[in-house]
């Protein structure tokens, strides 16, 4: 068995994940990851079912042709069942993001997709949607002296203190094959890569990977637009920024067969109300990722 | 219903969350799933609501408040509340 620290999570899995933090956990941990037979329908009544889910606030059933079906349930369960021919990185990628999604769901926490780089005690959040240039930016404030939290989601967590703070997920930033050339970095070797088949490379930072929650300092929410444009920062209202994380919810469409809508705007109108927030928009017809780098590291100082 | 200042209105607290966002509010209609924001007079308003008050009073404070003319003031808010009136926001007692 392997033992793991991974969103928030203690986890025991049967699986071997080189993407997880190996953490070493007394009692029980908070999900148990299986290699099993997945169940053909759900034990309860679906909310939702579509040809490869099917949900309900308690159960999450996810069928890939060619890869794995995963059954999640109760919030501290996964049982995998690989397929044949079916290559372990695709099984493992697919469990860390729709399906661990899930489970955070049946916990009641709530993920943003967020990268995120250490600022003073706390941390800054660039949140959009996937594709969006997250780990770009990260990767270009990592190379100007800042320090990773997380890429692809943080989890958002209520302290004793009722203020909201972040957990990152695991200790990899996601990018593709031509963003190394952006960057001026070597391509890492094949056995990175996220799935045989994908110009996507995984790069691992373990040693540096803090599992403390930290308060969020500023939040960058951003777009991008099929207008030939200069980078633009708007400054954005509390309600205005709630509204942006909320599109950004880690697999937002599984809210609402799993009944979670309260948590995630609970938890959201806390982390919005006070921090200061701006929306990034840049546009897809030319490299702009040097100059958001700049408008960003000149609000971050604004801002102290 | 429509609404006009004899009518008293109350807030619909029946499945409805409600978050103070900065100077706003953010608000969600557990039933539809929708979410409603109010801006700062929004925020006032429903402030002014916290028990169920006729609407006509409602002008009056605001008008105050605001150091507004009444018939400026009597015609957006009834209008802001005709709308909230149709989010479900508020309810006519």
């Amino acid at each position: 068995m392997y033992h793991y620290w991974g969103s928030g999570l203690t986890i025991t899995s049967e699986i071997e994940f080189p993407e997880l933090l190996p953490y070493e956990h007394t009692g029980l941990p908070d999900l148990t990851i299986s290699i099993g037979t997945v169940p053909n329908q759900l034990a309860g009544v679906a909310t939702d079912k579509k040809v490869c889910t099917a949900s309900n606030p308690t159960e999450y059933l996810l069928k890939l042709l060619s890869i794995a079906n995963y059954y999640a349930s109760g919030g501290n369960s996964i049982i995998v069942e690989p397929l044949a021919a079916a290559d372990d990185k695709s099984i493992r990628l697919f469990l860390l993001n729709s399906v661990m999604a899930a489970i955070l769901k049946q916990r009641d926490m709530v993920a943003l997709n967020a990268s995120a780089i250490q600022y003073q005690d706390g941390v800054i959040l660039f949140s959009g949607r996937t594709n969006v240039g997250k780990s770009t930016i990260i990767s270009q404030l990592k190379q100007k002296g800042y320090g990773i939290f997380c890429d692809e989601a943080c989890i958002l967590q209520t302290g004793v203190d009722g203020q909201i703070r972040v957990l990152p997920s695991y200790p990899a930033v996601n990018l593709w094959a031509d963003t190394f050339e952006q960057l001026a970095e070597p391509l890492p070797p094949e056995a990175d890569k996220l799935r045989p088949q994908l110009p996507k490379y995984a790069l691992r930072y373990h040693q540096d990977f803090n599992i403390m929650p930290k308060p969020v300092k500023q939040l960058f929410l951003l777009n991008d637009l099929a207008i030939n444009m200069p980078v633009e920062i708007k400054k954005l209202s509390p309600v205005e920024a709630f509204s942006e994380a909320h599109n950004n919810i880690f697999y937002r469409q599984q809210i609402y067969p799993m009944k979670k809508e309260a948590v995630h705007f609970l938890n959201l109108s806390k982390l919005t109300k006070d921090i200061p927030a701006c929306l990034i928009t840049r546009t897809i017809y030319r490299d702009t990722f040097e100059e958001m780098v700049q408008v960003i590291e000149n609000q971050i100082h604004y801002n102290g | 219903m429509t609404i006009s200042a004899e009518v008293v209105v109350q807030r619909n607290t029946e499945n409805l969350l409600t978050s103070e966002v900065g100077d706003e509010m953010v608000m969600m209609d557990m039933d539809g799933g929708n979410y409603i924001s109010l801006n700062k007079i929004g925020r006032v308003i429903w402030e002014q609501m916290a028990q169920p008050i006729q609407v006509g009073e409602l002008i009056n404070y605001l008008t105050t408040r605001f150091n507004v003319d009444k018939a400026t003031c009597a015609a957006d808010t009834i209008e802001y509340l005709q709308r909230m009136l149709e989010q479900k926001v508020i309810i006519i007692k």
